[in-house]
């Protein structure tokens, strides 16, 4: 059985978000799944979560030299990749017969970042479960079963030159893949909530959110019957430990047969699991959010963005500030915590409209006992917003990619520049995150007041 | 007997071994993806878009007499 390495890199330098990432441990997901589609081939993977294994280079040094791996896949985010590719380049040096692989939402914005790097052997563009399958057979078997010419979405090296094959078109059926299995990174790293993704994809076209070239504009689903299962599974795993889900998809609610189907297995097996999910405020309606909440549902997140509607126009957000109190005060109704995320520092943001964004969070926190968290805006590559950021009069004060962390502004325009955001973020702090913003028993907080 | 690839028409592939008396009825073939277990995948013929075997592609129609006669051919 031949073994292969999967590593996932931290995002964050800062000690306190690191130490949130433990707390609320969940292996990375693109990992996880493409662990079991190769586990289902024959293969052994072997993750590794820097995020939770504090290990030295010398220590991944002694796995490779343990496990021989015959493949190695990082994960590299915009914030990380850097810092993968240096470790990349080191096992490299170390390790010269065996092939890298990156994948990950970098590896799909920005291939030829990485492309360049002549240590890279693969890159996986978009999504990565049968790609990789197909690289590990190539590997395995000398090409003989499959050249890497012939894998689609993969760019690769050969005689020094790099290669650009078609892009791979997205999985239509997400039921057709195997469950993940979370077991390999360890059950005693999990905390008592657990993430669940149940849909891939997002017709929407924000400015700021790279999740259409990522995963596609077009919406697909999983079963619920199917969800349900890794849902058991994770019970089997985790036993009584295990007591909140967290619906991790962009937008949760969008088809709300499958929202109401859901509530009633919870309710028909007895589970008695808590459960919060992201959704959009156009989306959602008095009578699903009372379905949710008799159906275990604790939090929704809404993302609103700015209180300005000028800016949410701008920024193609297609919702309204009226829409989205409508929303929040139906939740809050409902018995459901709200969990609001808001940004400064989108291009169009003036004094005067993050001003308004103040407002807004301070009347939605004290009418509703919303919790909000609020970062800066950051031009991800793959958005539509760094493609223009000329054009938007946007300037980037670090070119590093590590600096592109959502928790410190690195943009400014001739209407705000970084301390005018810290600024507006301080005057907003005691309001921010009020709740812990997921912690255990936050689900009361509003039922006890109806 | 060699592993192929199989890539369903839900743009998901599949790797592994042909097993014996794979052609159920005609309406597609069993695949053990893993050499060390028994357990096989059913891909229905009409689920197939192309198939890749001794490194050469071949993009399948939705025509379960082509695959059938394909996979016998490159079967044996």
């Amino acid at each position: 059985m031949d073994n292969i390495l999967l590593i996932n890199l931290s995002g964050y330098e800062n000690k306190e978000a690191k130490a949130s990432e433990r707390i609320e441990y969940n292996p990375p997901f693109g990992l996880l799944s493409i662990a079991a589609h190769i586990e289902l081939h024959g293969y052994n993977p072997v993750l590794i979560d820097l995020r939770c294994d504090n290990l030295t280079f010398s220590s991944i040094k002694e796995i490779i030299k343990e496990k021989k791996p015959i493949l190695i896949g990082f994960c590299a985010f915009t914030i990380n990749v850097d810092k993968a590719l240096l470790l990349a380049r080191n096992i490299k040096a170390a390790f010269k017969g065996i092939k890298i692989l990156f994948g990950g939402p970098h590896a799909t914005v920005q291939p030829e970042y990485i492309a360049r790097h002549r240590f890279i052997d693969f890159i996986a563009v978009k999504e990565g479960e049968s790609t990789f399958m197909e690289v590990c057979e190539a590997i395995v078997s000398n090409e003989e079963t499959i050249r890497f010419e012939d894998i689609p979405g993969l760019f690769f090296r050969r005689d020094e030159k790099v290669f650009k094959n078609n892009v791979r078109k997205p999985i239509e059926d997400l039921d057709l893949m195997p469950l993940v299995k979370r077991e390999l990174v360890g059950t005693e790293k999990f905390g008592y909530m657990v993430y669940i993704i149940t849909s891939r994809g997002c017709p929407n076209n924000c400015i700021y959110c790279a999740c259409p070239v990522l995963a596609g504009a077009r919406y697909r689903t999983r079963d619920i019957d199917n969800v349900f299962l890794e849902i058991m599974d994770i019970k089997h795993m985790l036993k009584e430990k295990f007591k909140l889900i967290y619906f991790i998809d962009d937008t949760f609610t969008v088809l709300k047969e499958r929202v109401e189907l859901f509530c009633h297995l919870n309710r028909k097996y007895n589970l008695n699991l808590m459960w919060r999910c992201e959704s959009r405020v156009d989306v959602i309606s008095k009578e699903i959010l009372h379905k949710m909440s008799e159906g275990g549902c604790i939090a929704v997140h809404y993302g609103i963005e700015s209180g300005s509607d000028y800016v949410l126009e701008k920024i193609h957000k297609n919702i309204t500030l009226s829409q989205a109190e409508n929303a929040i005060k139906l939740a809050y109704e409902a018995g459901i915590l709200v969990c609001l995320y808001l940004m400064l520092g989108h291009y169009c943001d003036t004094q005067e409209y993050m001003q308004d964004t103040i407002d807004f969070v301070k009347r939605m926190a004290e009418e509703y006992r919303a919790d909000i968290s609020i970062n800066y805006n950051t031009p991800y590559p793959g958005t539509w917003q760094y493609t223009h950021i000329d054009k938007l009069g946007m300037r980037l004060v670090s070119g590093k990619y590590e600096d592109f962390a959502c928790y410190k502004p690195i943009v400014e325009t001739d209407n705000f520049s970084i301390k005018d955001q810290y600024e507006y973020y301080y005057r907003i702090l005691p309001y921010l995150n009020k709740y812990n913003f997921g912690m255990e028993g936050f689900g009361k907080i509003n039922k006890d007041n109806h | 007997m060699k592993r192929i690839i199989l890539r369903t028409t839900s743009n998901l592939s599949f790797a592994g071994q042909i097993i014996e008396n794979n052609l159920i009825e005609g309406k597609g073939l069993l695949l053990r993806t893993n050499p060390q277990y028994e357990m096989s995948i059913w891909c229905p013929f009409e689920e197939i878009a192309s198939i890749v075997v001794n490194g050469e592609v071949t993009d399948i129609g939705n025509i379960p007499e082509d695959i059938e006669k394909f996979m016998y051919y490159q079967a044996n």
